[in-house]
């Protein structure tokens, strides 16, 4: 209880953290990803019409 | 002796200065054996019947004390009367001092030290008998009470002035005193001579200025103003560093307990493991003819992939674009990925540079059916196989560090806050543990 006291806001912060940890985790949440991965890059809601893709979506 | 075992604080009696007949109150006449007139500052003395002698001159005030002689104050639990007022200061230095004698009746001597607006309550043995216990050793620290004091300061007390009653020759002392701390205490180890090997111990305890004002009813704004750091000053910085150093170890074990039990309850998994054959694009250079794996569902709502594009390159380079695309709804994660594998033999040395695999990661991608379009590219274009792996939900080790890293942030902050302020402390110290800008 002494140690609580003695740094509250940093409990709080800790929670936090270890929440979103745990959040993540059970979400499948990389706090990053591999940097050269692009997402969306051709998407419009189902239809492809150019770039590398444009024959390759089943 | 002061008179002690007492119900109550004695009655007060006056006397008469000798030499200017100025009236003197003594509030423990019968402890007390000397007195200084605050008239004519005659440093007195009683004999036998009580016979006021004056013994020689006292030093004059020159400050006017904080705490009146006669007032009494509730501290500690223990209620005080001011009898002495004492100022001090070090033999051949600057620094000087201010202490307030207090008289208990049921214990006897304690009192207040001020220095530079910093306060001190100490006491000898009557108060914290576990004092009796310390002996002399010319050790650079003390053990009392699983708490280890070290030296700060060394010094030999001269008296410049004083006014009050004494049951000693304070104008004779020539005490030499050694100081030990561990905040928010300090212990006094005095000795008459330097080579005596008895000695006295006191403790005492930093004291917020507006404790003693409150115990004593004194208006805090007649306190001098705190300057610089206390010997002894409690550190907030240390009491969060204490706090959160024992605290960090515990949350970092919650994370590594969270960790492994989600790694059960939603564990890793391959959707995807296969050689797959490539065709060299005749038409263009470097390029090989672009293919679609077979489809794989992901079932969580959402899920973290992990790709692993490995090739058997040889003194050579692949790179690969790989497309990730839902089948639903053609939404689609894009990344190109090199490999590049380089061997030799040099200077009798064998050398290896690359690797013939490399690792995406993707995170948050939604349920749903998948596949992926690979467009690859190489510098060998007898290369004919490429190897993709992908495992669902791996273990997310960057989220662990990041999350330990993070809950080390506040302890290592609150470690060099605690550092900087000591060091700004034993600044005013011979002793200083920590290395100074000058060495």
């Amino acid at each position: 209880m002494k140690i609580i006291k003695g740094s509250p806001i940093y409990l709080v912060f800790a929670l936090v953290v270890i929440g979103y940890y745990a959040y993540a985790a059970f979400s499948g949440i990389a706090f990053w990803e591999s940097s050269n991965v692009t997402r969306n890059t051709e998407y419009n809601s189902g239809s492809r019409t150019r770039g590398v893709h444009a024959f390759y979506h089943k | 002796m002061a008179t002690t075992n007492l119900k109550a604080f004695p009655y007060a009696e006056d006397v008469t200065c000798p030499k200017c007949k100025h009236q003197i109150t003594l509030y423990d006449p019968e402890g007390s054996e000397f007195c200084v007139c605050d008239s004519c500052h005659s440093f007195i003395r009683f004999v036998a019947n009580d016979t006021p002698v004056i013994q020689k001159q006292a030093p004059k005030m020159k400050q006017q004390p904080v705490l009146k002689p006669g007032s009494v104050g509730l501290f500690d639990g223990h209620s005080f009367k001011v009898i002495a007022y004492i100022e001090k200061k070090e033999k051949d230095a600057s620094y000087a001092w201010r202490e307030y004698i207090l008289y208990n009746y049921q214990k006897g001597y304690a009192n207040f030290a001020e220095y530079d607006g910093h306060w001190n309550f100490i006491a000898g043995k009557e108060f914290y008998p576990e004092l009796e216990k310390l002996a002399n050793r010319n050790w650079g620290f003390i053990n009392y009470e699983d708490n280890e004091y070290n030296v700060f300061n060394k010094y030999t007390a001269v008296i410049t002035a004083l006014t009050g009653e004494f049951d000693w020759d304070l104008l004779a002392d020539k005490t030499k005193t050694t100081e030990f701390v561990a905040p928010p205490q300090i212990i006094y180890k005095e000795q008459d001579k330097q080579d005596t090997k008895t000695a006295d111990f006191y403790l005492g305890r930093y004291v917020k200025p507006a404790e003693v004002a409150d115990a004593f009813k004194v208006d805090i704004k007649l306190f001098p103003e705190r300057i610089g750091i206390g010997a002894n000053e409690p550190s907030v910085h240390a009491k969060r560093w204490f706090a959160a150093s024992r605290l960090t170890p515990v949350l970092i074990l919650l994370v590594a307990i969270l960790g492994f039990i989600i790694a059960s309850v939603n564990p890793e998994y391959q959707v995807l493991d296969a050689d797959y054959a490539i065709v060299n694009d005749s038409t263009k250079a470097n390029e090989f003819k672009p293919f679609i794996t077979p489809s794989f569902d992901l079932k969580n709502a959402t899920s973290s992939l992990n790709f692993q594009i490995r090739s058997a390159i040889d003194n050579n380079w692949l790179e690969a674009t790989v497309v990730l695309v839902n089948e639903k709804n053609n939404q689609s994660w894009e990344v190109t990925e090199s490999i590049e594998y380089y061997h030799g033999y040099e200077d009798g040395e064998n050398w290896t540079e690359g690797s013939q695999e490399a690792e995406v990661l993707l995170s948050a991608i939604p349920a749903g059916k998948y596949h992926l379009n690979i467009y690859p590219a190489s510098g060998d274009i007898s290369n004919k196989t490429i190897h993709i792996n992908i495992m669902a939900n791996p273990v997310l080790w960057r989220n662990f560090w990041v999350t330990i890293l993070l809950l080390c942030l506040y302890p290592l902050y609150t470690w060099w806050r605690m550092r900087n302020y000591e060091k700004k402390r034993w600044m005013n110290s011979d002793y200083s543990p920590y290395e100074t800008d000058e060495e």
